[in-house]
């Protein structure tokens, strides 16, 4: 089960590659929730899948099969801290296509070697953005 | 004890929790921050003063012992990392202090920026190495919201590419901590240091740090990982740029280095890889560098270059190269920060940071023509100043062990590297200004940010003048990074 | 000598503000403390002179040795003499002749570091401190070359001035590093040449120095810098270009001689192209009209030959070495201040526009006239001593030496013609054409000039004074055995005297021709100089050329790009190790069984992925997104991850409806693919090695039994040590907490970052209302009831976490499923009225909650996140629980902030 464990996250981690290398930018964001998802199988899987019986100890009872809790732990805070970061992710891509319209992956990116405004340029997009709480 | 380990991580914390339950009045934020990077200094500056005397502080988390807890430890390195952490927190709030910006934008700032410091001394005191993973987040997550901040078409462009970039390689970290664990059943460092010193480490536990070091190559850019740096610092807002600059490619180099000594305290393998990794960062961070037209485009290349020397101490393993290391990383966040800091009010005064469109400066403010000395110069070794014996040292130790090419390419880059600073001066500062009335219509930028300057550039010269009590605290510094006796012994108290 | 450089640097400190307090006076107080100086040192010429040598020392870094050491012997004290002396009349002269100029203060500051520097470069006795004051020379001379900073020609020669300098200086380093451990000592006086030569690093640590010097002393081909740095204002050209800065690497030379010299190597290079840069410094020197540059070739000319007279290691060289050091710094300062007087006074410094002059200037003229007759060598003067012992210490050395004196010959014969060009054609014949009226100078700028002449003058006709005080034990410094010092202008008719009247002859004739000479030197000059700056800019536009081209690499601004590169390295870096190791991936131990559900979430998390990888349009993309998730969260039930399986299953309900709010304005996602078949191969190649490497990791990670007892410490220590049952949530909580501390850290930063941008540019908050689609009324009615449940069951969750499938984090997701339910629904007008309390104060909450739940254990004396237990009314309350609560809290929170932004920014 390991094996198909292993193959699976290496499949979905070449998907998430794929589409992080897109020319549509929506395709790139969902390309890291893709690969996340890949790598926390991952972790998952290096940790074994021992073990036949969830991570649950009663008392009274002897010693159990239960599965390895520690992998499933470290992947439960993976799991919210990627999904924390994607919705990030999602909002810069939001707020880019809000900015720069329907430019592909490269058009965005290519922006950041244009030259560098004027100061009172920069502060305008101070003024611009409203921060919210 | 258990109190003084956690403080750094606990700081910026409760200032963030403190900050965010007050937001509306910005003052008090304001207030907070600044009272919570003060105390994370005189933390760091406490921590030092202990270390400096041997003492190393290790506690478990929640009273779990190793390896099934959390640990912490605070070593020599460690300290002196928070410390400085403390320094460029509060010079970068400082710096923040009445800049024309709107003020949920300036409240912001404060609140992102202790959330990042959070991650970074969490980077720097933690003995675990999810744990680790889990303050990179932060860290990341932090840097993410900064570089971000106010918005505007160029700068979510470059938002964007440092987040992709940075997301893979933070997921590359996590799975090589799954792998770590799986291949060797344990987090704590101090576990896998015995393991791996004991050489009775298997494949995939090798195969899980090289992973890892991988993840924190791209983290530190080193050659050839280093292309989201220059793609993006030079987009976010000054101060932001600053304490990125400074601090955030040295977490990577920091964990390079912890990591690294902790495994193979010997020149090994990965020693060599490292040593050619650090030459090519070296060499080809500075020619970038030399391409560049403009402040922050430049500066940018040079921290590329500069982390090259770090590793280059790294590599080199002897006590000296490592001391020549740990030296670098203290002169170096200072420096580069400052520069950064001083280019921003450059920028401001001639009302950009292209060269061309620069100029006139070192007439209308010897002050700053002064302040932007100091650091250029420590950044290009110019003795008697801080980057000079970094450099001096880690080229005897390259000399000393016999490798050349390594002093060859560290003085050669020096050489480049004060062409970019004099390129830096001659544009902005000698030269007459293109347009001689636009020369200062946007005022010289707020006090705070001039203190900030002046500050970080006392420091630099305090760190040249007084090499000697640097050094030996780099030097002791050293030999605990390769004894690890803090790290080995986590393990003593094990519970059988 | 410490006070003394102190003082100095101080001097030179205050000097803006005391230029600004005293404009007219600056000059002549700031040179009080150089003055001063120089008196102490000239103190300390009778006890140097009895064979005193005087040390100074404190420590600086001495974990490296480095140890601020002075130390002065003859040859330091006969450069600080210099240096002091010479430095007290160009301060005096800077003030009159930069009087008009607005940065007359920092220029008096930066020729006062630079006395210091230089006073400490001759002192110093360890290699490193010397460096230190080598470099600072270097600063010191880029900042006085740019002076006039608006020109860009300064700029240019100083930026040139200090890359060939400086890269020099960083090959010093490395060969004083080098000579330092081959000597095993950091100071000059304990240098051994036995050690030193009889180590293998011998040859480089030579070349190195030797580059080192040679670029810092303008030696071929290192020379082309030093006539640009004429750019400079006079003084400086004066003062650091002829007198002082160039003779550093000089001075290194002699002070290494003993150590280095003696071989035949040393020699060999030494004078080569000691006597290769003097000839042709005198050729570029004759064809020049600019007076200033044809001093400054001339200077080039006399290092030269001082490199030269080192290399020859023979006591009439070394003698004629240090005394044409001495005799040089005289004339030349002298003739640099009285050019500058000139051309102060008459507006140029063209040859050809300059005559008669000594009718108006006669106290300049008579300088130059001593300084010019000094520089040709015409006995009494210094000047001819100097030269005398120059054929003399040649001639000593055999054949070889014999034919460089025929080259000394030449090159003294054509310095004699410039010195004659420079004073006769100046102030004598036909009156020159120039603007204004020129006037003798006032009496700062003649004294100078006319103090340096007469010195060097007298120092000639009065020698014995200067052999026994001075040139004894300079000499000694410089040689590695004792050497015998006397100092004669007449020593009978040897063939020295014969090669000076030969000299003098050649000179004359030289003169009178002076044109055919430029003619000829021009002819052969052209290709010297003109290429040599020609080069320079060249290799300086190829280089940024080359530069360009590497950065270029890097910055193509290319995401996509960035991305194939660094997933490629990544998984060549792995894959390679993979190799190198001969892991062995396949050689599994016994695996856990496969299982159906397992399979199937397998499956179904592929194809999901694999449609949002190839599928177009919206919808086809949020659904097979959701559909991996789903499968995902299938293979976790089946491999008995409840907790893990439950967090997928929330958290991909909420990716879910996020992404529809955000994509509802977007416009279709096209299906992948690239516009060519390259590009298309070449990244599915770069994703699929990346997959391999991935699985083949995982497999070598699990192809041995998982080695340590965590998982058992966990499971048995879970229920009697944390009071929970449900070890993966005890884990959360309690045993590595600190882990979720910074977890919900980075939940709560991302909301608010995200909730920044989302909300980024919004107007003020309208109607409230919810998305349109969700416009029906009787989803409206049912939304209300659904989100009750929800919140309850969340509770739910969040109470028998400890014990059961759920806590804080899936709790947390929970309830903020059914607000984000009720929001969307009726728009965010809801949320303030479901509770008063705004979203970012409830993830403040939570935070508080989880860090105090930590601070218990400090307040008790133990450990960050000690668990502490109270059991009321037989329920097991403990600070774990209310940091899950604070868990819940924060992420709670932080789900409703950012979909509260969200749906205001869309509505």
């Amino acid at each position: 089960m390991e094996w198909i464990g292993a193959i699976t996250a290496g499949l979905m981690s070449a998907l998430g590659v794929w589409m992080m290398l897109d020319r549509h930018l929506m395709r790139v964001v969902l390309g890291i929730a893709v690969l996340g998802n890949a790598i926390n199988l991952g972790v998952l899987t290096a940790g074994r899948y021992s073990g036949s019986e969830a991570a649950f100890t009663f008392a009274g009872e002897g010693a159990l099969d239960a599965a390895n809790p520690l992998p499933q732990a470290l992947v439960l805070t993976a799991i919210v801290i990627g999904f924390a970061l994607f919705v990030f992710a999602l909002s810069v891509l939001k707020r880019t296509h809000e900015l720069h319209g329907d430019k592909d992956t490269d058009g965005v990116s290519q922006v950041t070697e244009e030259p560098a405004p004027d100061e009172d340029a920069e502060q305008g997009h101070g003024q611009s953005q409203g921060g919210r709480e | 004890m258990n109190t003084l380990i956690v403080l750094p991580i606990l700081i910026p914390l409760v200032t963030l929790l403190l900050a965010l339950l007050v937001r509306r009045h910005h003052a008090w934020v304001t207030a907070i921050s600044l009272t919570g990077a003060v105390l994370l200094l005189l933390t760091g500056l406490y921590l030092v003063v202990i270390a400096a005397g041997g003492t190393v502080l290790s506690a478990q988390m929640g009273g779990w012992g190793a390896p099934y807890g959390i640990s912490l430890v605070i070593d020599r390195l460690s300290a002196v990392m928070v410390a400085i952490t403390g320094v460029i927190g509060l010079a970068t709030l400082v710096y923040c202090l009445r800049q024309p910006m709107p003020a949920d934008f300036l409240r912001d700032t404060h609140l992102f920026i202790q959330g990042l410091l959070a991650g970074i001394c969490g980077a720097f005191i933690t003995a675990d190495v999810f744990n680790l993973y889990v303050w990179f987040e932060v860290l990341l997550i932090g840097s993410f919201a900064l570089i971000a901040l106010g918005g505007g078409e160029r700068r979510l462009s470059g938002a964007m590419t440092y987040l992709v970039l940075n997301m893979l390689a933070t997921l590359l970290f996590l799975l090589a901590a799954g792998l770590v664990y799986g291949a060797t059943g344990t987090l704590n460092m101090g576990e896998l240091a015995l393991l791996f010193r004991a050489e009775q480490a298997s494949d995939g536990a090798w195969l899980g740090v090289i992973l890892m070091l991988v993840s924190f190559s791209i983290k530190a850019a080193l050659f050839p990982l280093f292309g989201w740096l220059p793609a993006s610092y030079h987009v976010a807002w000054t101060p932001v740029s600053a304490l990125f600059a400074g601090l955030l490619t040295k977490v990577g180099v920091y964990a390079l280095i912890r990591l690294v000594t902790l495994l193979w305290p010997e020149p090994g393998v990965i020693h060599t890889v490292l040593l050619w990794v650090a030459c090519a960062t070296m060499i080809i961070g500075v020619l970038g560098a030399a391409a560049q037209t403009e402040v922050r485009r430049i500066l940018s290349f040079h921290i590329v270059s500069q982390v090259g020397y770090m590793v280059l101490g790294l590599a080199l393993a002897t006590p000296l190269a490592l001391a020549g290391a740990v030296f670098y990383l203290i002169h170096h966040i200072v420096v580069k920060a400052n520069l950064f800091f001083v280019g921003g009010i450059a920028a401001r005064i001639t009302g950009s940071e292209r060269l061309a469109a620069m100029g006139g400066l070192y007439a209308r403010t010897p002050l700053l023509a002064i302040l932007f000395a100091i650091p250029a110069l420590s950044l290009a070794g110019i003795p008697p100043l801080s980057g000079f014996w970094a450099k001096f040292v880690l080229v005897k130790a390259s000399l000393d062990a016999g490798i050349w090419v390594a002093a060859f390419f560290a003085l050669f880059t020096g050489v480049f590297t004060l062409l970019s600073m004099s390129k830096i001066w001659n544009e902005s500062f000698l030269k007459a200004h293109p347009q001689p009335a636009m020369l200062g219509v946007t005022g010289q930028g707020p006090a705070g940010a001039w203190i900030t300057v002046g500050v970080l550039a006392m420091i630099t010269v305090s760190i040249g003048l007084g090499a000697g009590p640097v050094m030996e605290y780099a030097m002791a510094a050293s030999a605990q990074l390769i004894e690890a006796p803090a790290y080995l012994q986590l393990l003593d108290g094990r519970r059988e | 000598m410490l006070a003394s450089l102190l003082a100095i640097f101080i001097n030179g400190l205050c000097a803006p503000l005391v230029y600004r307090a005293v404009p007219r006076y600056a000059g002549l107080l700031l040179a009080l403390v150089p003055a001063a100086c120089f008196a102490w040192f000239a103190s300390q010429i009778s006890a140097v002179a009895g064979g005193e040598i005087l040390f100074e020392s404190f420590a600086w870094v001495p974990l490296l040795d480095v140890a601020v050491t002075l130390r002065l012997d003859g040859l330091a004290l006969l450069f600080a003499l210099l240096i002091s002396g010479i430095g007290t009349l160009i301060v005096m002269y800077s003030g009159a002749y930069l009087h008009d100029h607005p940065q007359l203060g920092r220029f008096y500051a930066y020729l006062l570091i630079f006395m210091m520097a230089m006073l400490g470069l001759v002192l110093a006795d360890n290699l490193i401190v010397m460096f230190v004051f080598w470099e600072l020379t270097s600063i010191a001379s880029y900042l006085l070359i740019s002076f006039n900073h608006e020109k860009s020609e300064s700029r240019r020669a100083a930026l040139q001035a200090l890359l060939i300098t400086g890269g020099g200086g960083l090959a010093l380093l490395a060969g004083l590093v080098l000579l330092g451990t081959a000597a095993e000592t950091w100071q000059f006086s304990q240098l051994q040449a036995g050690l030193v030569q009889a180590h293998g690093l011998f040859p480089a640590i030579m070349v190195l120095v030797l580059i080192g010097c040679f670029t810092k002393s303008a030696q071929f081909p290192f020379h082309l810098w030093l006539p640009n740095a004429m750019n400079a204002p006079t003084p400086v050209s004066a003062y650091l270009h002829s007198a002082t800065m160039v003779k550093a690497g000089i001075y290194l030379l002699a002070r290494l001689n003993p150590t280095l010299g003696g071989g035949f190597g040393w020699s060999t290079v030494l004078i080569t192209l000691g006597a290769l840069t003097a000839l042709l410094g005198a050729v570029l020197a004759i064809r020049q009209y600019d007076l200033k540059r044809m001093l400054a070739f001339t200077t080039v000319a006399v290092l030269g030959q001082l490199t030269m007279l080192i290399g020859t290691n023979t006591s009439y060289g070394l003698q004629a070495f240090v005394l044409y050091l001495v005799a040089h710094s005289f004339y030349k300062g002298a003739l640099f201040m009285a050019v500058g007087a000139i051309d102060h006074s008459t507006g140029t410094r063209d040859i050809r526009k300059l005559g008669g002059l000594f009718a108006l200037m006669p106290l300049t003229g008579i300088a130059v006239g001593l300084a010019a007759f000094s520089n040709a060598g015409l006995p009494p003067f210094f000047g001819f001593i100097a030269k005398e012992f120059k054929y003399a210490g040649l001639m000593e050395m055999g054949a070889v030496g014999w034919s460089v004196t025929l080259v000394m010959i030449l090159t003294n014969a054509l310095l004699v013609a410039a010195a004659g060009l420079i004073f006769f054609k100046t102030f004598f014949g036909q009156r020159g054409h120039w603007e204004g009226q020129p006037h003798e100078v006032s009496p700062v700028m003649w004294a100078g000039p006319l103090l340096l002449a007469v010195g060097g003058f007298g120092l000639g006709a009065w020698n014995q004074w200067p052999e026994t005080w001075l040139v004894n034990t300079a000499v000694q410094a410089a040689a590695s055995g004792e050497v015998d010092v006397s100092l004669y202008l007449w020593g009978g008719i040897t063939p020295a005297v014969l090669a000076s009247v030969l000299t003098l002859g050649l000179g004359t004739m030289f003169y009178f021709r002076a044109d055919s000479v430029r003619a000829l030197a021009r002819r052969l000059g052209s290709v010297w100089e003109f290429s040599g700056d020609l080069v320079w800019d060249k290799s300086l536009k190829r280089l940024f050329q080359f530069a360009g081209a590497v950065a270029g690499l890097f910055q193509h601004g290319s995401l996509r790009l960035h991305m194939a590169l660094m997933t490629l390295i990544v998984s060549i870096s792995v894959l390679g190790g993979l190799l190198l190791m001969k892991a062995q991936p396949f050689d599994g131990p016994a695996l856990s069984a496969v299982s159906l559900p397992g399979l199937i979430g397998c499956l179904l998390a592929l194809g999901g992925a694999a449609g949002a990888a190839f599928m177009g349009g919206r919808l086809a993309l949020v659904a097979s997104l959701g559909a991996s998730g789903l499968g995902l969260a299938l293979f976790f039930v089946s491999i008995n991850a409840p907790d893990v399986a439950l967090t997928q299953l929330m958290v991909e309900t909420l990716t879910v409806v996020f992404l529809a709010m955000v994509l509802r304005r977007m416009r279709g996602v096209p299906a992948s693919g690239n516009n060519t078949r390259a590009m298309n191969i070449w990244h599915a190649g770069v994703a699929m090695l990346f997959g391999l490497a991935v699985t083949l990791l995982i497999m070598t990670a699990v192809s041995q039994p998982l080695p340590g007892d965590l998982a058992d410490w966990f499971l048995a220590n879970s229920l009697p040590a944390g009071y929970g049952s449900n070890v993966v949530n005890v884990i959360l909580v309690d045993f590595r907490a600190v882990d979720t501390l910074g977890e919900i850290l980075v939940v709560a930063i991302a909301a608010l970052a995200a909730s920044t941008l989302l909300g980024a540019g919004q107007l003020p908050e309208g109607k409230p209302r919810g998305l349109p689609e969700f416009g029906s009324l009787m989803l409206r009615q049912g939304m209300r009831p659904l989100a009750t449940i929800l919140l309850v069951v969340s509770l739910a969750i969040l109470w028998r976490g400890h014990n059961l499938p759920g806590g804080g984090f899936i709790g947390g997701l929970v309830a903020a499923t059914g607000f984000t339910l009720l929001v969307v629904t009726f728009g965010r007008g809801i949320q303030r009225g479901l509770s008063r309390i705004a979203p970012p104060t409830i993830i403040g909450l939570g935070l508080a909650c989880a860090v105090g739940a930590g601070l218990f254990g400090l307040g008790a004396q133990v450990a960050f996140m000690t668990g502490f237990w109270i059991e009321p009314f037989g329920v097991k309350l403990g600070t774990p629980l209310l940091f899950d609560v604070g868990v819940f809290l924060t992420v709670f929170g932080s789900v409703m902030h950012m979909v509260r932004n969200l749906i205001g920014r869309t509505a």
